[in-house]
């Protein structure tokens, strides 16, 4: 994971509503400091909760944040660690032994397969 | 490296707000947002990070070209919050050294920096050894700018030091909100200037001096305000002896 797009994203956006860093720590009840840390790389990004809150104080969309922040949503973590092969196909995207575009075809195939099975 | 004459820095800083209401389409009251000047006008980053002063030195912050990238330095901290005007006033003093001496339409008045790809950072406002004893005390009281300021002169390139200051103060305190505060206030009133200098999030010590680099106003002998510059205050001392 890359931590500086996460926080290159949330100065972006920051800087477009017009907030300090000041303002925003207010808004989310963080300390500027941390912000102004985790905007230049040099913390990593909070929690999902945390980065939620950031998200509404900065109206932005909450699932693209928590996965620049490379964080796995809650809903989904049920999901994750209930099947053996995600971390196989996660395993394989981080060592590009497969690419997006294979995994969508992979997962049209199977899709396709159970229309076909019914 | 260029001297920036006072006409130039209020040209200068003048044209920038402009420039920032036109981008943002923002309406520039005090206290001017220098953090978000910064951001939006020049593109700079603020980072809130401690960094150890070296041994005798007063840095409040430091400025990193590479990345550019304004380091407030986190162990003074609570200077901040006791005086936010001082926070305020260096990271004006830093976009001053970005824009007067870094940008790349100043090239010709030359880096402070030497090769700004190596990732320099220079400390800004530092205090030399002998003036040590001074530091500990150096925000609590309205002598700070000048203290700070005198410091300055006597460790940095009075140039450079000269002209990123009003640099900041122009850039913070912009002579028509200042004049449209005057029109209600009473400059000769240090209460009204304590409560100008609030408004504008500055110190009344970098008031008063803004004001008197303006001509507006000088401090007589015994501490009250006079409405005139300094040069025509030592004019009418002359004539009265």
């Amino acid at each position: 994971m890359d931590i500086t797009s996460f926080g290159n994203r949330v100065r972006e956006l920051r800087k477009a509503k017009g907030l300090t860093q000041k303002d925003l720590a207010a808004s989310v009840k963080l300390d500027f400091t941390y912000i102004s840390k985790v905007e230049t790389g040099k913390a990593d990004p909070p929690g999902e909760d945390v980065v939620r809150r950031l998200a509404k104080a900065l109206g932005a969309d909450p699932e693209e944040l928590v996965y620049l922040a490379g964080k796995v949503p809650k809903a989904l973590r049920g999901v994750v660690a209930s099947s053996s092969a995600i971390p196989v196909v996660f395993r394989a995207l981080r060592d590009g032994t497969i690419d997006d575009e294979e995994l969508k075809s992979l997962v049209e195939a199977l899709r396709a397969r159970k229309q076909k099975g019914k | 490296m260029k001297f920036w004459r006072n006409r130039e820095i209020e040209e200068r800083t003048s044209a920038r707000l402009a420039e920032y209401h036109r981008m943002t389409g923002w309406e520039i009251e005090p206290p001017v947002p220098v953090e978000l000047l910064a951001e939006r006008l020049f593109d700079l980053r603020l980072l809130y990070e401690p960094f150890v002063d070296a041994p005798g030195f007063f840095v409040p912050a430091a400025f990193e070209p590479a990345t550019r990238t304004i380091v407030v330095n986190e162990n003074h901290r609570a200077a901040f919050d006791d005086k936010p005007g001082l926070e305020r006033f260096s990271v004006g003093h830093e976009v001053g050294h970005w824009d007067l001496f870094e940008s790349n339409a100043d090239k010709s008045s030359g880096s402070l920096f030497g090769d700004t790809a190596t990732g320099t950072r220079m400390n800004c406002r530092t205090v030399g050894n002998i003036e040590a004893r001074f530091i500990p005390g150096i925000w609590r009281d309205d002598g700070s700018y000048e203290v700070l300021s005198y410091l300055e002169r006597v460790t940095d390139s009075p140039t450079v030091a000269s002209a990123v200051n009003r640099y900041a103060g122009a850039l913070l305190m912009p002579r028509n909100l200042l004049r449209e505060f005057f029109d209600f206030y009473d400059i000769t009133s240090w209460t009204c200037l304590r409560a100008v200098a609030e408004s504008f999030g500055v110190s009344i010590s970098a008031l008063k001096v803004r004001l008197e680099k303006l001509g507006w106003v000088c401090v007589a002998a015994d501490g009250s305000l006079v409405k005139c510059s300094r040069e025509e205050y030592a004019g009418q001392q002359r004539i009265s002896f």
